[in-house]
């Protein structure tokens, strides 16, 4: 099964939420099952889940889902929450979620499919973004290009 | 040997010789000799004849010194004389060679003073004047390494400023940027951002993987 995680679910602690619901979910659904199995009724109401979680179950081709197909899905989560790269992008204010799910939507379309991201935010960037991954950084905030630009601002302060 | 001791010997010999005559002479007046034969005989004088002999032997015999004593001086005042006029011409020369002899010491000893005061009076120039290029040499590089040394300073200020400057440009912006940042509003420059660094981040995340 080649998961294709929705945009909105972008960093590890997402995908651990998410097998976390789905978990609950399956245990639901198991007990739903043995009760239809030995003629009890089950509960019809679903417990609650999050908009990632029902997303997630929605992208399953089962509209619906059995507890394999469950344990099939925690299972690929895990083997993506391991394998995935891991992206820390660090923004000038704390992202809303469309800012992260664009972000994490632009990742995943033009690095790799299988990609988490962590954000954070350093208001002294001003602007921008500084994005880590692993041990290199790659520092595009307006802090750091006004720093370089140091000796062109006073080249024009003089010129002025 | 000197004209004056040739002279000396002379009127030596002369001297010794007129003193052996006078003892000689008043040896025979004193000790007449006695006469030479077989058996002397004495011969009979008279009294006056004999006063007469003595009185006449006194007489020659004063005559003979008084020519002697005469001789004697006028040889004396003659060999005298003679040696004042060589001592004369003697201590004139002396005195002339000694005075030339001073006189061209003198002369050389002038000419040395000339020609070592010459040469020091060169040397001096000589050292003075190499004194005063290396003094000025010594004032020219102080006064580059100084120069260098205020542009250096100069520059080290100016260079200080525009960091403080720019510092202070900084602290500002940041002071000012930095609340109420829109990200919404920074949206698309970021993935703009993302864009333009798209291939150094694939690379970056394969390179790593």
């Amino acid at each position: 099964m080649k998961l294709k995680l929705v945009d909105s679910i972008s960093s590890p602690q997402d995908v651990r939420s998410l097998i976390q619901e789905l978990h609950e979910y399956g245990g639901w659904l198991a007990h739903n099952e043995i009760k239809e199995r030995v003629g009890v009724e089950g509960s019809k109401e679903r417990p609650t889940m999050s908009p990632n979680a029902k997303k997630t179950l929605e992208s399953l081709d089962n509209a619906n889902p059995t507890t394999a197909d469950l344990d099939a899905l925690v299972a690929e989560l895990k083997r993506y929450e391991q394998s995935a790269d891991h992206l820390t992008i660090t923004l000038a204010a704390p992202p809303t979620g469309a800012v992260k799910s664009e972000l994490v939507a632009w990742c995943r379309q033009n690095i790799t499919d299988e990609l988490l991201v962590n954000f954070s935010f350093n208001s002294t960037l001003m602007g921008g973004m500084v994005v880590r991954h692993g041990s290199r950084l790659y520092d595009w905030s307006w802090r750091r290009q006004i720093l370089a630009s140091r000796g062109n601002f006073m080249e024009k302060l003089k010129s002025v | 040997m000197d004209i004056l001791q040739i002279i000396l010997g002379i009127n030596l010999l002369v001297i010794g010789i007129l003193l052996t005559i006078a003892i000689q002479h008043a040896y025979a007046h004193f000790r007449p000799p006695q006469p030479k034969g077989k058996g002397t005989q004495p011969v009979h004088i008279s009294p006056e004849a004999k006063q007469r002999l003595i009185e006449n032997a006194e007489h020659n015999f004063e005559h003979v010194l008084d020519q002697t004593a005469t001789d004697l001086q006028h040889d004396l005042s003659s060999t005298a004389s003679q040696l004042s006029k060589l001592l004369d011409k003697l201590g004139t020369d002396i005195v002339e060679h000694e005075v030339a002899r001073y006189r061209a010491e003198l002369d050389e000893l002038k000419k040395h003073l000339e020609a070592v005061s010459g040469g020091t009076e060169k040397e001096f120039a000589e050292q003075r004047r190499a004194l005063a290029e290396k003094l000025e040499a010594d004032l020219d590089s102080e006064k580059q390494q100084a120069v260098q040394e205020i542009l250096a300073e100069k520059q080290r200020l100016l260079n200080q400023v525009d960091t403080k400057l720019g510092d202070a440009v900084m602290a500002f912006l940041v002071d000012t940027l930095q609340h109420n940042v829109d990200l919404g509003a920074q949206m698309p420059y970021l993935i703009s951002t993302l864009d333009e660094h798209k291939a150094e981040l694939k690379k970056g995340i394969s390179s790593e993987a």
